[in-house]
């Protein structure tokens, strides 16, 4: 209990669903061996961070962010950068996830206070703008970023899967899985800290604000200030993701970190799997992630059956699978303003 | 004290106190900005011939960003409503204006004007009708249920973004179609040393028509006053009579229109067009909305010919510069005046 | 009072989680001047904006002419016969006055002979005709926002406050206004807390207090019933 927060699930299916994904991650090598399902492992532990830090913005500061994935690359790149710069060492992994968690902090306070201090809405608008003239710049200043083609990172040997440790329950331990299992570590430890942060006082001032900005200033709190705050604590959690990213990817491009299409992404987890809540972003996830895996085989299905039929293939086509999940998003704004943790917790 | 006959009454003529040059200036300083922009940029750019070329060419962006932005900026200030997905008319009208275009390959291939011009109307009214409807639906079903919330209408439309965009794939596929100018609006003409496209002119003209019939509606019809009333107070104009929810459809279909018809003068701008060329255009549109003053088509129209001219200018001077220029202008402009140049007044 | 102008019916409203009128009943009788009194917080201003059907009520009936009109938009209800003066005057400070009264006038442009009338009322409107609202005075504005109900004929005017913050001098401009325009046959609901101009300006009286009717009758009764006045009046018009 005190490691949630005093913030339990609150619903058994709930309960049971997130149980059910955190030994799926934490065995994940065992119970699903192979380098595909690891990726996706992973993949879904950084994600649930990089959601929950979104969550974090949106559910409990009411705020919208279209920069989120630019944070998240400022610490991605700032392994690759630092790795390139200083040589492969831990040391330069951590100055690169540090120094690209600063630089999240200082610009996400820079854009805070540039626009919150006016209207709300001016965040999501300057938030868009900001973000997508850093990913073409990225793509552009080539001698320092890799430009289009990304770069390589080279970490130490023994995260790498030339490095072999032995055998447990028939599974070759390499480099690889202990990489894994720092990703996990590092982002149950930084979703529990979300989960802190939430339930703490700043967390319910934070809500204040969100229901009722004008009332929250009347009674003292510096909304402003407030919000803020919560946009640098939501860019630096996204920017140590993209460090966990880049260092189980080892490697590090425009597409995989800034692209719109991670934003959108991530806004879909979190109004689906329920914003406010922090739980919805676990869920999210993994529903998501899997969903993206199987529903796409499924749609490439029933397009071909129905390949006889005007447009009908189109919009089934696997490569439509945006469309939607677009309608499935307006829906759930509209009729699951709180997602799938809100409905199994039986609030509105 | 000037000398009055005894018994004359006082002269009741309204005078205004007399205030120093400065702060006379002050309200009209931001539409200086544009000729100082433009003096400027004659001092910056040694070569006068490159400074027309490139000023018309500045002028022409910013025109068709106005034509697009007008409609969006009146909708905000009208309703506050804050549409994400106003790109996707963009997209439409360029994808439905092409279309039409390419199918009326004879009139656009023929070396005459009149038959181009033919051509070229044919595709406007197509986009417009098409956009214009998209529009209509647009509001009815995913705006008007989330009235009043901000972070619903940014979730919801930008899902409408999504769905949009991707119908465009279902409907032309995903790759980019190439349309060429028609015959008479190639190439172009010269003018005191500088080579001044013949398009760039076009748009310039339809940019200014567009503008000053806005203007002359705003200004002196009914309608006009109702709008210009509403963004003020709509409650009042309500209470006087007047049906805001009409008006407010009718501004709404008649800024998707405006954006379609955007859509056509950028896709015969840049030759070629994809389904994201909405979202990349709305970035700027963006930038021009906040620079401007959410809810001005005056502060719209300076801003977006400040933001054409600023993105031409840097181009030539400093190339790498010329995607953070815009992003530098809104900062300082922001900072100068942080509810844009031509701030709105809001009743309460 | 036979055939009122205006008749509420037990009208309950909430704004938001809160509730604002409890049941108010009360009838405006046709041509003269209605005063509703009350103090502060009492549910006048709610009570004209139901009318105008700004607040939705939850319960009851509003008929205008012995028609409902709760229910309809605020729009519909203005069309219906119905000028309103709210309490912050909703002038369009970005539209002239000319502009501002321009729009008031459902039937396209304003009738030159009423405009007369409006300018003998308040000469500075004419001296200012052509100048945005926002540059007026506060009580050039309340003069505008009164102008603007008035520049056509209505079944009803409602008039929040006229009084609310002016000069002794601009009240008694606003007053004889008023006064002209009841002798013209107008039927007004008026709410005001200036008792010396309700008192000179009134014919009948409807007093709230906590969402509710509690007295209504005539400005003579009232006038002459000095322990009627202070049980009343001493819930807040002090100044009396």
């Amino acid at each position: 209990m005190r490691l949630l927060s005093g913030d339990p699930p609150k619903s058994i299916v709930l309960s049971v669903l997130l149980i059910a994904v955190l030994v799926a991650l934490a065995f994940a090598p065992f119970l699903f061996p192979g380098s595909r399902s690891l990726e996706t492992a992973a993949r879904i532990c950084i994600f649930i961070v990089l959601v929950a830090s979104y969550d974090l913005l949106l559910g409990y500061g009411g705020i919208v962010s279209f920069a989120h994935t630019m944070f998240f690359g400022m610490g991605a790149y700032g392994v690759a950068i630092a790795t390139d710069r200083m040589g492969t060492s831990y040391g330069a992994l951590l100055i690169g996830a540090l120094v690209g968690m600063a630089v999240a902090g200082v610009v996400a306070l820079l854009v805070a206070l540039l626009s919150l201090r006016v209207r709300a809405i001016f965040f999501a608008m300057i938030t868009l703008a900001i973000a997508s003239a850093v990913a073409v710049l990225v793509s552009q200043l080539s001698g320092f970023t890799g430009g289009e083609d990304g770069m390589n990172i080279r970490i130490p040997r023994e995260l790498t899967p030339a490095f072999r440790l032995g055998e447990v329950f028939g599974t070759r331990i390499t480099g690889k899985i202990l990489n894994y299992y720092v990703v996990f570590a590092a982002c149950l430890a930084l979703f529990l800290l979300m989960l802190r942060i939430v339930n703490s006082p700043f967390g319910r001032v934070l809500q204040a604000i969100r229901e009722n900005a004008f009332r929250a200033e009347a009674i003292g709190y510096r909304v402003v200030l407030y919000r803020a705050m919560a946009t640098c604590l939501s860019a630096m959690i996204a920017a140590l993701a993209g460090s966990l990213f880049a260092l189980w990817l080892r490697y590090v491009g425009p597409a995989t970190t800034l692209g719109m299409e991670i934003m959108m992404d991530i806004l879909l987890i979190v109004v689906i799997g329920g914003m406010g809540t922090m739980y919805g972003a676990v869920v999210g996830t993994a529903i998501f992630v899997l969903a993206q895996n199987y529903l796409k085989s499924l749609m490439g299905g029933l397009s071909e059956a129905t390949a006889s039929l005007p447009l009908i293939p189109d919009l089934l086509s696997p490569d439509r699978w945006l469309l939607w999940l677009g309608v499935l998003f307006i829906l759930s704004v509209y009729f699951f303003p709180t997602g799938i943790v809100g409905r199994l917790r039986g609030t509105r | 004290m000037s000398a009055q006959s005894p018994g004359a009454a006082p002269s009741h003529a309204p005078t205004l106190t007399r205030l120093p040059l400065s702060e006379r200036l002050k309200p009209w300083l931001p539409y200086l900005l544009v000729p100082v922009l433009m003096v400027l940029g004659y001092f910056a750019i040694d070569s006068s011939s490159s400074w027309l070329t490139l000023t018309v060419s500045g002028l022409a962006m910013g025109m068709m960003i106005f034509v697009i932005a007008s409609g969006m900026t009146l909708v905000f200030g009208l309703m506050d409503v804050i549409n994400f997905g106003h790109g996707a008319f963009i997209s439409f009208g360029a994808f439905v204006g092409t279309s039409v275009l390419l199918a009326l390959g004879t009139m656009t291939g023929a070396p005459s004007l009149l038959l181009n011009l033919l051509a070229i109307t044919g595709a406007v009214m197509a986009a417009m009708i098409v956009t214009g409807g998209i529009g209509f639906a647009f509001e009815r079903f995913i705006v008007r249920p989330v009235y009043g919330s901000h972070l619903k209408q940014i979730l919801v439309t930008m899902g409408g973004l999504i769905v949009a965009e991707q119908l465009i794939y279902v409907i032309w596929g995903g790759h980019e179609i190439v349309i060429a100018r028609p015959e008479t609006l190639k190439g172009a003409i010269t003018f005191a040393g500088a080579a001044l496209e013949k398009y760039r002119l076009v748009a310039v003209a339809v940019g200014l028509l567009v503008f000053l019939s806005l203007r002359a509606v705003l200004r002196r019809t009914k309608l006009g006053l109702i709008v210009r009333a509403g963004v003020e107070n709509p409650e009042m104009v309500q209470a006087l009579g007047y049906n805001i929810t009409r008006v407010f459809v009718g501004v709404f279909v008649t800024g998707s229109a405006l954006a379609g018809l955007g859509g056509v003068m950028w896709a015969l701008y840049q030759e070629v067009i994809t389904a994201h060329m909405g979202n990349e255009i709305m970035i700027l549109v963006f930038i021009v909305v906040i620079i401007g003053g959410l809810g001005s088509v005056e502060g719209c129209f300076i801003g977006a010919l400040t933001v054409g001219l600023v993105q031409n200018y840097a181009a030539f001077l400093e190339p790498k510069l010329a995607l953070i220029s815009n992003i530098a202008l809104m900062v300082a402009i922001l900072m100068w005046r942080p509810m844009g140049m031509v701030p709105v007044v809001k009743a309460k | 009072m036979s055939d009122p102008i205006l008749s509420l019916r037990d009208v309950k409203t909430d704004i938001a989680q809160y509730h604002i009128l409890h049941g108010v009943t009360f009838d405006v009788p046709r041509g003269g001047v209605t005063m509703l009194l009350g103090r502060n917080g009492a549910g006048k201003t709610t009570t004209l904006r139901t009318i105008m059907g700004l607040w939705k009520p939850h319960a009851g009936e509003i008929l205008l002419d012995g028609a409902a009109i709760n229910g309809q938009t605020p729009s519909q209800i203005a069309r219906r016969g119905i000028g309103f003066v709210p309490e912050d005057m909703g002038i369009f400070s970005d539209l002239t006055v000319e502009e501002n009264i321009r729009l008031a006038a459902l039937t396209g442009a304003p009738d030159p002979e009423r405009l007369e009338w409006i300018f003998g009322a308040f000469p500075a409107l004419k001296t200012f005709w052509h100048s945005a609202a926002g540059t007026l005075s506060g009580g050039q504005k309340q003069m505008l926002s009164v102008a603007r109900a008035v520049v056509e004929d209505r079944e009803l005017y409602l008039i929040d406050e006229p009084s609310k913050g002016l000069a002794p001098a601009i009240v008694a401009t606003l007053a004889r206004a008023l006064k002209d325009l009841k002798a013209r046959g107008a039927s007004i609901l008026m709410v005001e807390q200036n008792f010396s101009l309700a008192r000179a300006l009134g014919d009948h009286v409807v007093v709230m207090d906590d969402g509710k009717i509690i007295w209504s009758g005539a400005m003579a009764e009232l006038k002459a019933d000095a322990a009627l006045q202070e049980r009343l009046m001493g819930l807040k018009m002090e100044h009396a």
